[in-house]
């Protein structure tokens, strides 16, 4: 079961929780030896008529165990949340890490809102799992326990009730937590479903305006929050049943065990501090069981989001899904240092073949072709042709499922991905663009580099100009979505992004299709001015960028067409 | 007025859910103290050896408290719930309703994982506004009452020891929380909303992060948020672990100080023995009622910080108002076709986005008669997509003159003003939903019949008959289960169907290569034949039938 598996994994984190559990013992025990000493008082007071001075030392008594207690009750909260803090920051960095490296390609099915409410809230749930439902659970099985055997040693005759009622509470549970388990996976399906509904919403309201559909946009929002809220009070119904008989449970087998004692308190087969001892440990026999089905919700809702977490952690990586097609080559690690000290000289494909999962046919199929160093060569071909799949297999997003992809003669997966992208800078189709100045999203991949660089490289791209044009020029405050600027500026950032890179390879993908014919002019010009000792790799379909390359693949349905070597 | 306060009556209706799930909850609270005095007095009662008959009063009084208590707080957790479910629903739909007016002027503003944070997580938040916060002093002072009224029936001394105690415990403690975790409260609730933020921009942009090496951008700035809300999260702890220390230590010495209480008034003979058991099961009992106290604050600050994130923004003023007295449209119609059909007239147009930013369009003028076909060139950020999100008020223009028909464009209501324009722009959303979702937004009525025609006018037609689903087939996050092309090609279909008066398509076949464009600007035009249609592009397309040809430069409009 997951729990195990993550504290074994984490043996800090288990530490913790243990230290934290058993505080919560320690506390619990306390409480049974001062009830007792509780009934003791009364019965003093009531039975033998002592006076206060005679009752005081136990008063006294009590309240520094009092203490104690209230010291053993703080170093646990303490306790379990160092430990949750400990697992939180591990599962979100390894879990983030771990998508990183599954990679633009592997995360596209995958929807952001739902990966961030995974990745955000969902990591915070395991807060309350770790530091509220595992000690629960724990303490659930050991405190009756004890109390068990403390009422066995007072009085053996109302184990009887307990040993009855005890085990039913405790398969109650189980019946009523299974059930509760599928509900709470649904709402946190839901909660994800949820989130991808609420940020397209959000990003598609001009959208809706436009149309004159916010109204019916402010219906959707509703109907969505109120299946939320249902799906909500379904598990919750379930959580308050199980508490409900709990709690019914619990009070009638009080009731059951103060009748019980009363009849034989008036035969006087029992005294009465023993009987008022067993009468008042008998709700803290059912007080941790209690709890844990109070928690119980809390600890479904950690266990959904591990779960899921579990499944993205899952997700094959690049290098996994490269090496799962068994290619059976001997993987030669080329390191970065060697490949800078070789330079590049030649990117060659042959008989590549790509088909995305689910799909009929196959996205590329028999493509080969080699781009000699310091070749521009243009990829064009009609939409749907294969240009962007195979721009995403030259990138290493992903790795194609036949043929191969060398690099200098080598095979591509012996090179790690990030020291081939040392290599090769890219301009995508729609940039993204991140909170930031416009300084920052041009140095995006050189974050060291000097104000001198960034103004060239915007320079190169033409982008210098309308950049000082704006309020703070450079440092500028851009939104994610590039605040106020149009689709060509965009463009020209994103070059201006790939010029710093100094890479001998770029690889620009649709870049002129936002560009009007003077800027594309332009920016042709300096990038070919920049290109002079470098290999490009273009995909366009207008002439002016096509008429700067010495070579042109064309591409239809996946395969090369015309061009191939 | 405080956010919170600001929210709650906004939406409003809380009151009686409040009520009610207080009520319920001080019958669950009562029904506790009853039931432990009530099993004391037995045991004391039955140590006597007292008649059965009265033994037997005190078992039912037993049972039914047992079965009053379980009842009611099943009650109370429900009504409690249901009723904040309801009104959570309320404020989404006035947060949603309150930041409709500012897309996209201001919500571009900010980061769309914000928003996302603001309308799920902190509304969520605001469920403990309404029961941890409103409706546990109310249940409190009224269990406090009934148990210090109890004791004091017995001593006023006994009642006037609890009820310091439980001041102490329900006061006390909850204001000194409060101290302790008021700026930590507040600051986890924005470092959830930063992470969030974090999160949405690195996920959406994770090829850039990857291409160029930052992956730390996403993966480092998320575990920086992570780790500064480590100290937030400590203090908090630790404040709630020393809460529940003192909370248990404040129990017993209530317990035993009237216990101690009681011993001397048994010694003292004012007081029957038989009562001393139930002295300090009362006290236990009623501290039940004001654990939760300590919480409260902690929950308030929470819900303050995410009302004032939902306020603020629900605040801002919209940069386009809905003119007071709207004007009515004078309409012409097209009688061959019955088709509404608009002149558009630009008359010396001056504009920029703000205070201190350069003009976008200055003094730009031009006609654009019913029906016509005009294309604007120019270079990119010459201010033509400027002008398409002025005609689709989106911001508020207050130099120069756009007029429909002759009347002014801004005052218009706002809907009026925008079922006249139908605009086709590069950055369009389309929804995560079914092809035939997104196109019905421009026709709501529209039969697959027709919503297949219009896919016909772009060349989609065949696509969509031969996909597996066909109009029931998903578009995607962003539509980007489709390619740029097709993507493109849904928009103006969806914007075909509406039958605006004017439809703008702003560099809108920009990924279909030069064939498929003509194609698909010929289906356009046939289909709109009678309307007007502009198309703002780089480059003017080679098709015959243009009837206005103007360039845009700095700003400024100009007939070629």
């Amino acid at each position: 079961m997951w729990p195990r598996s993550l504290l074994a994994e984490h043996p800090q984190v288990r530490t913790w929780v243990g230290i934290s559990i058993l505080l919560g013992l320690f506390a619990a025990g306390i409480l049974v030896a001062w009830t007792i000493l509780l009934a003791g008082v009364i019965n003093d007071g009531f039975i033998k008529e002592q006076t206060l001075s005679g009752v005081l030392p136990t008063l006294v008594l009590m309240a520094a165990l009092l203490l104690l207690r209230a010291v053993c009750i703080w170093l646990a909260e303490n306790s379990s949340q160092h430990a949750s803090g400990l697992l939180r920051r591990k599962v979100r960095s390894d879990s983030l890490a771990h998508l990183i490296a599954v990679g633009p390609a592997g995360l596209s099915a995958e929807r952001t809102a739902e990966l961030t409410s995974t990745l955000g809230q969902g990591v915070d749930s395991l807060d309350a799992y770790l530091s509220r439902f595992l000690p629960s659970a724990a303490l659930a099985v050991m405190v009756p326990a004890g109390v068990f055997i403390t009422i066995g040693v007072l009085d053996p005759w109302t184990t009887l009730i307990l040993l009855f009622t005890g085990p039913m509470l405790i398969l109650l549970l189980a019946v009523i937590g299974s059930r509760t388990r599928s509900l709470t996976q649904r709402r946190f399906e839901e909660l994800g479903w949820l989130s991808s509904f609420y940020l397209d919403m959000i990003q598609g309201l001009a959208t809706l305006k436009a149309f004159g559909r916010a109204e019916e946009g402010a219906e959707m929002v509703e109907q969505v929050s109120r299946r939320y809220g249902e799906a909500t009070m379904d598990v919750l119904r379930t959580a308050f049943q199980t508490s409900l008989m709990m709690e019914w449970a619990a009070t009638a087998a009080t009731a059951l065990v103060a009748v019980q004692i009363s009849f034989r308190l008036i035969r006087g087969d029992l005294s009465f501090d023993l009987a008022l001892a067993v009468l008042m440990l008998t709700p803290e026999f059912f007080a941790p069981l209690r709890r844990l089905a109070i928690e119980y919700h809390a600890g479904q809702e950690g266990n959904a989001a591990l779960e899921r977490i579990t499944e993205l952690n899952a997700l094959p990586t690049q290098t996994q899904s490269a090496s799962a097609e068994g290619h059976g080559l001997p993987s030669v690690e080329v390191s970065s240092i060697e490949l800078s000290a070789v330079g590049f000289s030649s990117l060659e494909l042959s008989s590549v073949g790509f088909t995305y999962a689910g799909a009929d046919s196959p996205a590329l199929e028999q493509v080969s072709f080699v781009i000699e160093q310091g070749e521009t060569v243009a990829l064009i071909g009609p939409s749907g042709a294969g240009k962007s799949t195979l721009a995403k297999l030259l990138m290493q997003f992903m790795q194609p499922d036949q043929g191969q992809i060398l690099i200098n003669g080598q095979p591509a997966q012996n090179l790690q991905p990030s020291d081939w992208r040392r290599i090769i800078s890219w301009v995508p189709q729609q940039p993204a663009l991140f909170a930031g100045t416009v300084a920052q999203n041009i140095a995006l991949g050189r974050p060291d580099a000097s104000i001198a660089q960034i103004t060239q490289a915007a320079r190169v791209a033409s982008a210098q100009e309308f950049i000082e044009a704006l309020p703070d020029g450079f440092n500028t405050l851009l939104g994610e979505n590039g605040l106020r600027l149009s689709g060509g500026q965009r463009q020209r950032l994103a070059i201006a992004r790939a010029a710093i890179m100094n890479t001998p390879v770029v690889l620009l993908d649709e870049f002129t299709a936002h560009l009007d014919e003077d800027t594309e002019a332009q920016v042709v010009a300096a990038m070919s001015a920049l290109m002079q000792d470098r290999t490009a790799v273009v995909i366009a379909h207008r002439a002016a960028t096509i008429a700067s390359a010495q070579r042109v693949i064309s591409l239809d349905a996946g395969r090369v067409i015309q061009g191939q070597l | 007025m405080s956010s919170t306060r600001r929210v709650i009556h906004a939406v409003g209706g809380y009151r009686w859910w409040v009520a009610i799930t207080a009520l319920l909850s001080f019958v669950t609270l009562g029904a506790g103290i009853g039931l432990l005095a009530m099993s004391a007095f037995l045991i004391s009662k039955s140590a006597l050896v007292d008649t059965t008959i009265t033994l037997a009063l005190i078992i039912l009084g037993v049972r039914v408290f047992a079965t009053t208590r379980a009842v009611s707080r099943y009650a109370e957790r429900y009504v409690g719930h249901l009723g904040t479910f309801r009104i959570l629903t309320r404020i989404r739909i006035w947060f949603f309703r309150g930041i409709e007016p500012l897309a996209p002027a201001v919500l571009m503003q900010h980061r769309s994982g914000d928003l996302l944070t603001r309308i799920l997580a902190d509304i969520d938040t605001l469920q403990d506004l309404y029961l941890r916060v409103l409706v546990p002093p109310v249940a409190a002072a009224l269990a406090v009452s009934l148990g210090c009224i109890l004791l004091a029936g017995f001593s006023p001394w006994l009642g006037l020891a609890l009820f310091v105690f439980v001041c102490l415990c329900g006061i006390a403690i909850p204001l000194a929380m409060h101290r302790l975790t008021r700026s930590s409260s507040g600051s986890l609730v924005q470092d959830q909303a930063n992470l969030n933020a974090t999160l949405v921009e690195g996920i959406t942009g994770i090829a850039d992060l990857v291409a160029f090496g930052r992956e730390d951008l996403l993966l480092g700035r998320a575990e920086h948020i992570t780790e500064a809300q480590q100290p937030a999260r400590k203090q908090l702890a630790q404040a709630r672990g020393i809460a529940a220390g003192l909370t248990a230590l404040l129990v017993g010495l209530a317990a035993l100080t009237v216990l101690g209480f009681g011993v001397s008034l048994v010694s003292g003979g004012s007081l029957e023995g038989v009562y001393l058991a139930i002295l300090p099961l009362i006290a236990i009992a009623t501290f039940e009622a004001v654990g939760p106290l300590s919480a409260a604050y902690e929950h308030l600050d929470r819900s303050r910080a995410a009302a004032t994130r939902l306020v603020e923004l629900v605040d801002t003023p919209a940069s386009i108002l809905e003119p007071s007295i709207s004007a009515k449209l004078t309409l012409n119609h097209n009688t061959s076709a019955a088709l509404t059909v608009v002149d558009l007239t630009v008359t010396d147009l001056s504009f920029r986005y703000a205070e201190g930013d350069p003009l976008v369009l200055q003094q730009a003028s031009v006609q654009i008669p019913a029906g016509s076909f005009a294309v604007i060139t120019g270079p990119s950020g010459s201010g033509k997509s400027t002008l398409c999100n002025l005609l689709l008020r989106f911001w508020e223009y207050s130099q120069g003159s756009i007029q429909l028909n002759g009347c002014e464009l801004n005052r218009l209501g706002l809907d009026e003003a925008r079922s006249v324009v139908a605009l086709v722009a590069q950055h369009d959303h389309l929804f995560d939903t079914t092809l035939r979702d997104n196109l019905l937004l421009g026709d709501s009525r529209a039969d697959d019949e027709r919503l297949l025609e219009a896919c016909d006018a772009v060349c989609l037609g065949d696509w969509v008959r031969a996909l597996p689903a066909g109009l029931e087939e998903r578009a995607g996050e962003n539509g980007n289960r489709l390619s740029g092309g097709e993507r493109q090609r849904v928009m103006i279909a969806r914007a075909l169907l509406t039958e605006a008066p004017i439809l703008i398509l702003d560099e809108a076949t920009e990924h279909l290569d030069q064939e498929m464009q003509l194609e698909v600007l010929r289906g356009v035009l046939s289909w709109r034949s009678g309307l007007t249609t502009i198309m703002i592009t780089h480059e003017a397309p080679n098709i015959s039938g243009i009837d206005l040809r103007l360039q845009c430069s700095k700003g400024t409009l100009r007939e070629i």
